[in-house]
């Protein structure tokens, strides 16, 4: 390895490095300030600049950052020369080892630029100035479509800018958001999400997915840094959001998941992280609640709640394709529920979500008004008021989903793993993560209920959000029930197009056949489902070809993928009026 | 005998010489590419954020060999500017997440995407399978099959496998991707 006194050598740097990361992050909150005043502040003046030909001598340049481009103007011209066309391909550095001082660095792929400043605040200000000029520079083609190919995102320096000059930009993107800046504004408008979900900084860029909140770039660095089992970080921006990332995240969100996992906040085991805090305060705190899950409430134990006979879980309102309806006959349901005579008293050591309700569930039966937990009650209030992005593709036929609570179980059977298993059925996301959060198994097997998994149960209620959440969450697409059938079978039989591509994108296996000799194809093929069929057999060809050392990702594959899973996830009728009449 | 020894020669002069070679560090975000870039550079575990743009960093891992390395973010929308930094590469370092078994398909197409460009052609690759103490990681040999890196026939490729935080394998993939530097030059020159 690196010997001591190579890493003494290093020291310099060592400072170098660390100063341009502390840049990156001070230019993020200068830029956001920017942002808020909506003010330019000119980025322009003198400059000594190294010549790069001939005997290496220094001259005193004008130097301006316009159209994310660095310019410079020879004494006496009028017109400026480009030095880099585009500030996103640059970085600045420090320079130590001359007998100049003030000297900077400008690289590029290409190039090296070696300036000077007249001192040292102007060499503060030129640092900080093209680095936020940098950060501005993603930010504008953050709010760019998916799709955008590098050469529009590059403007060649030799034709005028094809971009609008900086001013212009936000203007021209407040008339015409992009359908990633309205998902980011979505996004952001859930409740808790424009403040980090763990120090809360304003304006959050990042996001953990299958937690389900936003944070900003310091904590996502220690969420990146626990590994993608504990928490899978992504831009907000930067990266491209699949659509059942939005539906996950619609569900969750900084409020409910803080109710969660910030339920008991002890400063005796770690102290709440903010926005200027430490890293190791910050990474302390992330640890705490989120590995160790020391402020998550545990669920009422049988004498905690002796008064309740039994627990359920409130069910997340259907949403039909004709959303209004679906909505106006939500809310009728909701009031019913709510008339139904909550027993005001929260239950001991209030649990998230918990409430008090009488059960006027028909599984009881007899009629009697047994006490009964419903888990996910409250959380579901919170939820209404958020504009969810359309259908989860829910299409729910089980006659046992009418009532607006899972069917009631013994107090005795509360733990982690069924509560998981009832809100999955539920598809109430909340009170999944309450119950991960408790410790659940996400791939836990339900002996009584024909050896299913939570993810199997998810299949049922055809919902892409609660099976991507599962799926985020480390269920495996790969376990059988008692009959041998996967999570794959159970999507064909029940005719779930979208949970299919889901299934297949994570690669389940295609040839597994249940007990009784059915591969999930001959399934689809004798149930007629031409769009299960058409994707499976593509599936498998993309399968021989990856044997035959063909091409594996073929573009064709994944373009019908792609379509297959956005149509799921946005217009899930379309795909429904296809098998209607292909059967 | 003179041919070689000058070859031998003029491979010796391409790195005592003034230039280091350009070695490219790409991959997925989050696979640890900064990380091993400091790692390299300071033998310290540097706390990163996510890279939004690049670092760029002159190293000596093996002693008599410098590299420039060239680390730059990964977030899906910022791949397309990959591409800007091919030009004159001596050298690519891939690294991989191991344990992120549901991306390895993604990340297995933006490397055989980088290869495809004609400025990488014969390019060596050093592919490292990260972040191997975190739990259920992929082996080596894993990572390996899943990327289908026994098709790249036109070029010399090597993996490693690697923790970033420990250092554990960093120094192998370096002095393995100095030797395959070497060989590079001393064919294309």
């Amino acid at each position: 390895m690196i010997g001591a006194g190579t890493y003494r050598k290093f020291g310099r740097a060592q400072l170098a490095s660390e100063r341009v990361l502390s840049w990156n992050s001070y230019a993020n909150c200068s830029e956001d300030l920017a942002n808020v005043e909506g003010e330019e502040t000119p980025m322009e003046g003198y400059l000594l600049k190294r010549t790069s030909k001939g005997f290496k001598s220094w001259v005193r340049r004008w130097f301006s950052i316009e159209n994310n481009q660095l310019l410079y103007m020879k004494r006496g011209s009028r017109e400026y020369s480009v030095m880099e066309e585009d500030v996103k391909l640059c970085t600045v550095k420090l320079i130590y080892d001359t007998d100049r001082r003030f000297c900077f660095e400008v690289l590029s792929p290409t190039r090296s630029h070696t300036l000077q400043a007249e001192s040292d605040q102007n060499l503060q200000f030129w640092l900080n100035n093209i680095q936020v000029a940098i950060t501005r520079a993603y930010k504008a083609m953050e709010h760019r479509s998916n799709s955008v190919d590098a050469d529009e995102l590059i403007p060649n320096s030799s034709s005028t800018p094809s971009s609008p000059s900086l001013t212009s930009t936000p203007n021209s993107q407040q008339k015409q958001p992009s359908k990633s800046q309205q998902r980011m504004d979505k996004l952001l408008a859930i409740p808790g999400n424009n403040h980090c979900c763990d120090c809360g900084s304003p304006d959050p860029r990042w996001s953990s997915i299958n937690l389900g909140v936003t944070l900003c770039i310091e904590c996502s660095g220690i969420h990146r840094s626990f590994g993608v089992h504990m928490s899978k970080v992504r831009s907000i921006t930067l990266d491209a959001w699949d659509p059942e990332l939005f539906k996950v995240m619609s569900e969750l969100g900084n409020d409910v998941v803080n109710r969660i996992y910030e339920a008991n906040l002890n400063d005796s085991i770690a102290v709440k992280a903010t926005p200027e805090c430490s890293r190791s305060i910050r990474e302390s705190f992330i640890r705490a609640k989120y590995i160790d899950k020391a402020f998550v409430s545990k669920l009422p134990g049988p004498k905690s709640a002796s008064k309740a006979k039994g627990w359920s879980v409130k069910r997340k309102p259907k949403r039909s394709p004709s959303k209004d309806v679906a909505s106006s006959k939500d809310n009728s349901d909701e009031e019913a529920d709510l008339t139904s005579g909550i027993m005001e008293a929260p239950v001991e050591g209030a649990v998230l979500s918990v409430s008090n309700n009488s059960s006027r569930d028909s599984d009881s039966g007899l009629g009697v008004s047994a006490d009964v937990i419903v888990f996910g009650k409250e959380i579901e209030n919170i939820g209404r008021n958020i504009d969810l992005e359309s259908s989860d593709g829910s299409d729910i036929e089980d006659a046992d989903d009418t009532t607006s609570t899972t069917s009631w179980e013994d107090m005795s059977k509360l733990d982690p793993n069924l509560l998981l298993y009832k809100a999955a059925q539920a598809r109430n996301l909340p009170v999944m993560l309450e119950a991960l959060a408790n410790k659940a198994d996400p791939n836990w097997v339900n002996q009584d209920d024909k050896g299913m998994t939570p993810l199997m149960k998810a299949v049922d209620t055809g919902s892409l959000t609660v099976t991507e959440f599962l799926l985020l969450n480390g269920a495996k697409v790969d376990r059988k029930d008692k009959l041998g059938r996967t999570p794959l079978h159970h999507a064909t039989i029940k005719g779930h197009t979208g949970q299919v591509c889901q299934f297949l994108k994570r690669g389940a296996n295609l040839h597994d056949e249940d007990d009784s000799g059915q591969d999930p194809l001959k399934i689809a093929i004798s149930a007629a489902n031409a769009d299960i069929v058409t994707l499976l057999r593509l599936a498998k060809l993309n399968e021989d070809m990856k044997e035959d050392g063909g091409n594996p990702g073929d573009e064709t594959f994944n373009d019908v993928f792609k379509d297959f899973s956005h149509m799921a996830s946005e217009n899930p009728e379309k795909l429904k009026r296809k098998e209607n009449q292909d059967q | 005998m003179g041919l070689l020894l000058s070859r031998l020669y003029s491979v010796f002069e391409s790195f005592s010489s003034e230039t280091p070679a350009r070695i490219l560090m790409l991959g997925l975000d989050a696979a640890g590419k900064t990380s091993i870039l400091y790692k390299v550079k300071l033998n310290e575990n540097v706390h990163t954020i996510p890279t939004i743009g690049f670092n760029v960093e002159t190293v000596e891992p093996v002693k008599g060999v410098s590299f420039t390395v060239w680390d730059v973010g990964g977030q899906d929308k910022i791949r397309p500017l990959w591409r800007f930094y091919y030009q004159n590469t001596e050298g690519l370092i891939y690294v991989v997440d191991s344990s992120d078994r549901e991306r390895i398909a993604e990340s297995r197409e933006e490397l055989f995407g980088i290869l495809d460009s004609d400025e990488m052609r014969e390019v060596p690759v050093v592919v490292i399978a990260n972040k191997q103490d975190l739990p259920n990681a992929l082996k080596p040999s894993e990572v390996a099959d899943l990327m289908t890196l026994r098709k790249l026939t036109s070029r010399k490729w090597f993996i490693q496998a690697a923790c970033a935080t420990t250092g554990e394998g960093i120094f192998e993939a370096m002095s393995e991707m100095a030797n395959m530097v070497k060989e590079y030059q001393a064919k294309s020159h």
